[in-house]
């Protein structure tokens, strides 16, 4: 039997889920911590996601090949999109680096990424069905290529609930998906499963956290006082009530949750070194770096599932001269992304958290004509992303493109769904069972969509 | 390598012949696939031991699209790897079947007969009889034993099912509670001082009954109840797409819902009008709109109101027109049918007794107003005339202004605009990383915008960083592009006469012909299975005498095909036995939190059953019989016992009926989001009662958030005018549970008790800022009187003097304030804040 969409409304409503009233205060977020289906590999999610499709082939997926056929026509149909298409391939302008044990190849635009590259498990052919930003972003996201269902970020916490009832389960740090906010957003599934959107300033890192002008701290505890006192002698009618109750419980916890979201956003805290790791002053990778450094910080607070968009220094969409601007968007995020990785290594927090890396497709082997500094069009046929830390394997290569980087070779071909299994499956989460009732249907993040674990990737 | 060849020869040669069935794909169906597709064990309803199995197809419909292998279900699954399950199939026998299905011989009528004698199964006289398919029957009122409590029909039906329990309804609530109650139920606000004193101190026998007609008769009421039927059609002031762009006529349609709630204009009237009020009054697409026309083309809004993310792309947009016609029927439809239809969009409904077929019927009725084939921009930035807009506005003016905004000049500065916007984000996106931008950079910058063939424009963008005004002295390019286009724009608008264009987006049929509509195999549009022509759901049709849609060469007077109308006055008709159960659910619902039947949209086998049939009939009935009177309909529920009653809590039912099922009491609700902040305005004298027009802009606040914008707009109104947007919705009420609409519709409301809602109402810009203006406009009253501010802060919040107990805390409260005023003002924060202030009990 399933739950009918109300019942679940009521009992995410109250947030008790058939919890006894005394345990009502911890629980009053609706967030409990949930047992997984089965023992997970990690417990939380660092998803980077950059929109606008970065250039893989010349990041870090290089293919040789190219350069024999640099400036002439590809040796075989290069479908594109019909808007400024060609088949004039145009190899990577950045030299490689063997880097790490692995040895693998990571383009000179990610100097720091290289060094960390040993860490990182590359899925090398990827395919999605959607050529443009908004439907591949809805897809890669809430699996469908339509606006209206829930983000991947809301299933795992509606699945697992959240360690820290002070902080939201699933935050968005940064900008940058042209679907907006609706790439964090839980759509049907009940609002608390939404991802708060926080900003890495301490000063006012979610809406409504700052205290007004002239509000000091004392004072709004006598204010949060005066109102319980109020609550109290409004209650007398209805003692039982649970909802009452739990609006009592909420004052305390935004009490909590202003402290913890102040603190949580304060950088300043970190030692000199940390901010280096990540950047934070540097000007360029300052602002990224920051998220990134927020969303360890997230994690170690027990915040289920941080989503950074990688946006902010510019457009991935590069259409145009890749030349010019792919180097600033990848210092924008490189030594945020790598510092990450090694500061979660060295905290020994990465045995429990994984970090994605990907964005909703790559970018073609050849060049978009009639442009005197060309770039590359979208490529939805083959393109990479990397996973990291818990439950996954360190410097290993899953699948590949053929040799222009162009399509996914057939074998090892997966897509959003299968991204979307596995990360569900290294939470301990059963992707086919983490269902919710909507419109008469049993919902999931996978939906009907073909989807298996990467079991090859799996430590 | 060899043998890869081999296959390769023989598939060229299979290419030219039609394998036969029996002898060579049957053989290959009994290796690979019988063993669970047997007429035994028929596994996904599909048996593949014989043609007709073959051709009859299985749970996800037809197997077979003939001489379409990429499109058959057979071969798709076959060449994705996912057939036959645990097992392989050789290169040959995959390039026969392919050879088969592209060249075998399958008659067409053998097909339509093998799915439609497939679909006559499902439909059992069991599933026909089903309670909702049956139309309604009033009942003779239940007698009871406590005739005392009784004060209308519903009250015997309700106090009936609580006498076989022991139970009983309670006693009338409190006065101050039911006046309140009545007030957040009917007009969405708290009554003033002024008003609960009016009541309260009103002792003859008909005081409530004179509150309720003044209540339905008041303006606040059309505007509470149009917010009710905005939620239900899933209207937003944004579009859905990827930059979420503004639709910027949508509010004449939410107007023209508060217009017809304030009038009571007869629901099934009101449904007419949204369904096809262009096929009502015959509008001729391409004309000007005479005025009477005017009214029901805007009612047609309610099908223009879904998230439509087709944009300025050229490609890649056909399967976004599908999305949005598809969408466009099942929240249509839902919203008055409570089936949901859009299960039937893949396959056959597996719990309903819904089809895939009737998908696609229903979906045939809708065609010609999203016709994937002629399709309709939606605005005029995003693509040539003509668009969804009717342009209200005489012929000549008309053709001036068509002429005008289809002019290279008018493009160019479209383009321009784009560019300016483009290049502002793109600035600041570069100041955000510190970057200094040299001069160079800049032509650098411009130069890539202008050559992004998919430029995204996000028209909200944050203006962080730094003001356009500080940027245009740091960027004199920035400037000077702002400055041509303005010239551009004046010499325009000098050539031209000053004409304003008057639009209303409305949906007409784009042709008397549109493109026909077919089954899509599992809802994909690049498989279309069996033509459909439009038509009712099967069970709910007549077998022995379907329903007929008019044919519209039959009507050379008619500008429209009539299919919209032929169903929506079959939607409202006795016949139909969904749609005033389903009406007279949601709104007793919008009065208890929760409907007779609790699942408000799903009256199908999944959902709930009624807790009161007899009684949901009885409504329903006279419903119709009232002419779909929607006062009269409030008035019988809010005149009754059960709506008046108390809602103590109770020992016994409390732990036996804990979400009381049978009514045993009016349990307490958390207001609505715009309730809230409305009251809260109301009560601190901020309220402007203006009604209709524009949306009210909205602004980003310091941290972030959405809020109103009053420099710009009038943020004092109530939330029915403020912008409804689908991404950035104003923060506080969306705290509250306010929909944004991504999903297509919200027809019961969350009502959560997050933290997140302590925090707006600890510190949000709006709660100073109703908190400030309730404490000085007390003091005024109080002529400075810090104590007699308190008791009126008590009575203007809670419509009742301070109990004893609250008394103490803001004697307390105030007593520990350094400054008496500063203490006021937060000790009504707290009252605000407080339940009593957020709960309808």
């Amino acid at each position: 039997m399933f739950r009918t969409r109300r019942e679940a409304l009521r009992e995410v409503a109250l947030g008790f889920g058939g919890l006894a009233l005394q345990s009502m205060l911890a629980s009053a977020a609706g967030l409990t911590p949930r047992k997984p289906h089965f023992a997970p590999k990690a417990k939380n999610v660092i998803f980077i996601y950059i929109g606008g499709g970065p250039s893989t082939i010349d990041m870090f997926d290089p293919k040789p090949l190219l350069r024999k056929y640099d400036g002439k026509p590809a040796p075989f149909e290069i479908k594109g999109r019909a808007l400024n298409g060609s088949q004039q391939i145009m190899a990577s302008p950045w030299e490689f680096t063997r880097s790490g044990k692995s040895g693998r190849e990571i383009s000179n635009l990610l100097p720091h990424f290289q060094s960390t590259v040993d860490q990182v498990t590359f899925v090398r052919s990827m395919q999605t069905d959607r050529i443009d930003h908004s439907t591949a972003q809805f897809t890669f996201v809430t699996g469908r290529g339509f606006t209206g269902f829930p983000a991947i970020g809301s299933w795992v916490s509606y699945a697992l609930g959240t360690e820290n009832q002070n902080l939201p389960a699933y935050i968005a740090l940064g900008e940058g998906a042209s679907i907006g906010t609706r790439a964090h957003s839980s759509a049907w599934l009940p609002p608390v499963y939404s991802g708060t959107s926080m900003r890495a300033d301490a000063k006012a890192p979610i809406y409504n956290i700052k205290r007004p002008e002239g509000m000091s701290s004392d004072k709004q505890n006598q204010l949060i006082a005066a109102i319980q006192k109020l609550n109290r002698e409004q209650r007398a009618d209805h003692p039982l009530d649970a909802d009452l109750e739990a609006r009592i419980a909420n004052y305390e916890l935004a009490a909590k949750m202003q402290l913890a979201a102040t603190e949580v956003a304060d950088l300043s805290k970190e030692t000199e070194a940390t901010r280096q790791l990540y950047g934070v002053d540097a000007p360029v990778a300052g602002g990224f770096g920051k998220l990134c450094l927020m969303a360890r910080r997230l994690v170690e607070s027990g915040v289920r599932f941080v989503q950074i968009y990688g946006g902010g220094g510019g457009n991935w969409d590069t259409h145009t001269n890749i030349k010019g601007q792919l180097p600033g968007l990848c210092q924008y995020i490189d030594q945020g992304m790598a510092g990450l990785l090694v500061d979660l290594e060295q905290r020994g927090l990465m045995k429990d958290t994984l970090v994605v890396w990907s964005g909703e497709f790559g970018r073609l082997p050849t060049i978009e004509a009639n442009s005197a500094t060309p770039g590359r069009d979208h490529n939805p046929y083959g393109f990479g992303m990397w996973m990291a830390g818990a439950g996954v394997k360190q410097g290993y290569d899953f699948g590949a493109t053929d040799d222009l980087g162009y399509a996914a070779l057939p074998e090892h071909r997966v897509g959003h769904s299968d991204i979307h299994a596995t990360i569900q499956h290294l939470l301990g989460i059963d992707y086919e069972k983490n269902t919710f009732p909507y419109e008469g249907r049993n919902e999931s993040l996978v939906g009907v969509n073909p989807a298996r674990v990467i079991r090859e990737i799996l430590s | 390598m060899k043998w890869s060849w081999l296959v390769l020869v023989a598939s060229c040669a299979l290419a030219q012949r039609a394998p036969l069935f029996k002898d060579e794909i049957l053989p290959v169906l009994e290796k690979s696939c019988v063993s669970c597709h047997s007429p035994e064990r028929k596994m996904g309803g599909l048996d593949l031991s014989t043609f007709a199995g073959l051709m009859a197809g299985g749970a996800s419909g037809p197997v077979v699209a003939p001489g379409k292998p990429e499109r058959s279900l057979l071969w798709m699954q076959i060449d994705s790897g996912r057939m036959p399950m645990g097992g392989k199939m050789t290169s040959a026998n995959k390039q026969l079947i392919r050879a088969y299905l592209e060249h075998g011989r399958f008659p067409q009528d053998q097909l339509d007969q093998a799915a439609q004698a497939r679909e006559a199964a499902k439909i059992t006289p069991e599933a026909r009889r089903w309670w909702s398919f049956v139309p309604p029957l009033a009942s003779p009122v239940p007698a009871v034993k406590q005739m005392g409590l009784v004060r209308t029909p519903i009250d015997a039906f309700v106090q009936a099912k609580l006498e076989a329990k022991g139970w009983t309804m309670q006693p009338e609530a409190e006065r101050v509670t039911l006046m309140r109650r009545l007030y957040f139920d009917l007009t969405g606000l708290s009554p003033t001082p002024a008003e609960a004193q009016a009541f309260l101190s009103d002792r003859s026998s008909g005081a409530y009954e004179k509150l309720v007609d003044r209540l339905l008769a008041s303006d606040r009421y059309g505007e509470h109840w149009a917010r009710h039927w905005l939620d239900i059609a899933g209207y937003s002031d944004t579009r859905g797409d990827a930059g979420d762009g503004e639709r910027e006529v949508s509010y004449k349609y939410r107007d023209y819902v508060i217009r017809s709630f304030q009038a009571n204009k007869p629901i099934d009237r009101f449904l007419l009008e949204q369904f096809a009020g262009d096929q009502l009054v015959n509008y001729k697409p391409g004309t000007a709109p005479t005025p009477e026309q005017i009214e029901a083309l805007t009612a047609t809004g309610f099908l223009r109101t879904i998230a439509d993310i087709t944009d300025n792309q050229t490609i890649y947009e056909v399967d976004k027109y599908f999305d949005a016609l598809q969408k466009t029927v099942e929240t249509s439809l839902s919203s008055v049918m409570g089936l949901s239809v859009g299960c039937a969009r893949c396959h056959d409904h597996k719990f309903d007794p819904l089809l895939q077929r009737d998908y696609y019927k229903l979906t045939a009725v809708f065609q010609a107003v999203w016709d994937p084939e002629n399709w309709l921009a939606a605005n005029l930035g995003f693509g040539p005339w003509p668009s969804r807009m009717v342009l209200d506005m005489p012929q000549k003016e008309r053709e001036a202004w068509i002429a005008d905004v289809t002019s290279n000049d008018a493009k160019a500065i479209r383009r321009l605009e784009d560019l300016l916007d483009a290049s502002y984000q793109r600035f600041r996106a570069e100041l955000r990383m510190g970057r200094e931008i040299a001069p160079a950079r800049r032509l650098v910058l411009r130069k890539l915008i202008e050559d992004d063939p998919d430029l995204e424009i996000d028209r909200n963008a944050p203006k962080d960083v730094m003001s356009d005004e500080e940027m245009d002295k740091r960027f004199p390019e920035l400037k000077q592009w702002k400055d041509e286009l303005f010239e551009k724009k004046a010499a325009r608008r000098k050539k031209q006469s000053a004409i304003e264009p008057n639009f209303i987006e409305a949906a007409w049929d784009v042709s008397k012909t549109p493109s026909p509509t077919y089954v899509l195999t599992r809802g994909n549009y690049l498989a279309p299975g069996m033509k459909v022509e439009p038509g009712l759901p099967a069970v709910l049709d007549n077998p022995a005498k379907p329903f007929a849609f008019p044919d519209p060469k039959e009507h050379p007077e008619w500008n429209h095909t009539g299919r919209r109308l032929t169903l929506a006055k079959w939607l409202v008709s006795r016949e139909n036995p969904l749609t005033a159960r389903v009406f007279v659910n949601r709104v007793w619902q919008f009065h208890f939190g929760e409907g007779i039947v609790r699942s408000v949209d799903d009256f199908g086998v999944q959902g709930d059953k009624p807790s009161h049939p007899e009684l949901l009939d009885a409504l329903a009935v006279q419903f119709q019989e009232h002419h779909w009177d929607l006062k009269w309909l409030t008035k019988q529920i809010v005149m009754s016992q059960v709506y008046r009653q108390g809602s103590a809590e109770i020992a016994e039912p409390l732990k036996m009926d804990p979400s009381n099922h049978l009514l045993w009491r009016k349990a307490p609700l958390r207001l609505e989001a715009e309730t809230i902040r409305d009251s809260m305005l109301l009560v601190s004298g901020l309220l402007d009662s203006k009604m209709y027009g524009r949306q009210e802009p909205l602004k980003r606040g310091a941290d972030g958030q959405w809020m109103e914008d009053d420099e710009k707009g009038n943020g004092r109104r109530r939330s029915i005018y403020l912008k409804q947007s689908r991404t950035r919705p104003v923060a506080f009420l969306h705290a509250f549970d306010s929909p944004t609409m991504n999903t297509d519709h919200e027809t019961q409301r969350f009502r959560s008790a997050l933290p997140t809602q302590s925090l707006a109402l600890l510190n949000s810009p709006f709660i100073e800022k109703v908190s400030k203006a309730f404490s000085s406009q007390l003091l005024e009253q109080s002529g400075g009187a810090i104590d007699l501010a308190v008791e009126r802060a008590f009575v203007a919040a809670y419509s009742r003097p301070a109990k004893p107990g609250e008394m103490a805390v803001a004697k307390e409260f105030l007593a520990a304030a350094d400054n008496p005023r500063e203490g006021l003002r937060l000790f009504v924060q707290a009252l605000l804040g407080a339940n009593d202030f957020l709960y309808s009990y």
